[in-house]
């Protein structure tokens, strides 16, 4: 189900961090985060500071731009999912970051963040994340080698059922149709694709 | 007796404070918050507009040593592609789309370089930085891309071949020949 266009959100008294090393970049979020009612946003400039505060604070969702300081922020990201002490393991985490190339989507996703979203960021943009990863949580999955937001993404369209450009359509989701695979068999299937691949 | 193979993954439900709270009724509408957020980047926009001037000084300096007298200066075309990545992650939300356009086809381009491994593009690249001094006077600064129709298809048409040779990167087109494609350009 598909978040309303004009659905509301609740974010007052929520913690957020935003983890950026340029403070016009966090300056241009903390203000968008206050107009949709945040009152509790903490800007930090690199890995240390970040670790810190999570030591310190309870923060309910992290903001994380890739060319953190001091390690990288998909590190940490990593970092945070892979602690199973971290009281901050399964919280949202969003990535910002204006290098939108493929790579970067990917390595995103493979850290455990919970989503990406692209520089220069508009309020629209913004909020329509809020409100997806409120209202459309993910299952966690935790494996060997990953934990994090089930990376198995269902396209479901746009958040709000329409995308930013004047000539994005509606989607219209279709019931599913035939079988589905569950995840023994991928896990299997991939099982075997590795063994044939290693004849 | 077999024992049952260990499974490989575990997959369950997280039910954070975030996502409950946000729920919770009393919030913010979706319209009020986003005219409510567009108050307050006009509130921070003097600030950041100052900072975006003096990113875009520190751009001109980068792209103008960057191969000065015909050799490409590693370092300087590293702090360009750093002070192109700063420009495009601001200047088009505070309402400076020109240079935000300008900013990132450079970083596209500084991108295909690095992924292609091709010669740097001096025409291409002195192109964007006459296009950036233009965006920078007063009479420019405020245009909008449409508003400036012919140079913006130019930097688009740029902007488009750098893409497909960062995406093409990995395919056997030669480097000789990429490096040609942009320079036509």
């Amino acid at each position: 189900m598909l978040a309303a266009r004009n659905s509301s959100i609740n974010i007052a008294g929520l913690s957020f961090l935003l983890a950026d090393p340029n403070p016009h970049s966090t300056a241009i979020i903390h203000g968008i985060l206050r107009g949709f009612g945040a009152n509790r946003v903490i800007e930090i400039r690199n890995n240390r500071d970040a670790i810190q505060v999570l030591n310190e604070q309870k923060i309910d969702l992290m903001m994380v731009e890739p060319n953190l300081p001091k390690g990288g922020g998909l590190a940490f990201i990593r970092s945070i999912r892979q602690d199973p002490n971290s009281p901050c393991r399964t919280i949202p985490i969003l990535v910002i970051t204006g290098d939108t190339r493929t790579s970067m989507v990917k390595s995103a996703r493979d850290c455990g963040a919970n989503m990406v979203i692209a520089k220069p960021m508009s309020p629209s943009s913004l909020y329509e994340r809020l409100t997806w990863v409120a209202f459309h949580p993910r299952k966690f999955i935790e494996t060997a080698t990953y934990f994090g937001p089930d990376r198995r993404f269902k396209i479901e369209g746009f958040p709000s059922g329409k995308g930013r450009r004047a000539g994005d359509n509606e989607v219209e989701i279709k019931a599913e149709e035939g079988p589905t695979l569950s995840q023994n068999d991928i896990d299997s299937l991939l099982a075997e694709a590795r063994v044939g691949g290693a004849a | 007796m077999t024992t049952p193979p260990r499974p490989t993954h575990k997959e369950f439900d997280v039910d954070h404070e975030y996502g409950r709270q946000a729920r919770a009724p009393g919030g913010i509408s979706r319209d009020a918050a986003l005219l409510r957020a567009a108050a307050e980047i006009e509130r921070v926009k003097p600030q950041v507009s100052d900072y975006i001037m003096q990113e875009c000084h520190r751009l001109d300096a980068a792209l103008h040593s960057a191969n000065a007298e015909g050799h490409t200066d590693a370092s300087s075309v590293a702090e360009a592609y750093a002070s192109s990545q700063r420009l495009r992650d601001v200047a088009q939300t505070v309402g400076y789309p020109l240079l935000a356009l300008i900013a990132t086809n450079l970083c596209t381009i500084f991108e295909a370089l690095e992924a292609a491994q091709v010669d740097y593009p001096a025409a291409v690249i002195e192109c964007h930085h006459k296009a950036l001094r233009l965006a920078l006077s007063r009479r420019y600064r405020d245009k909008e891309p449409k508003d400036l129709p012919e140079l913006s298809a130019g930097l688009w048409q740029i902007a488009k071949l750098a893409q497909a040779m960062r995406a093409d990167a990995k395919t056997d087109t030669p480097a000789d020949a990429k490096s040609e494609q942009l320079k036509a350009s």
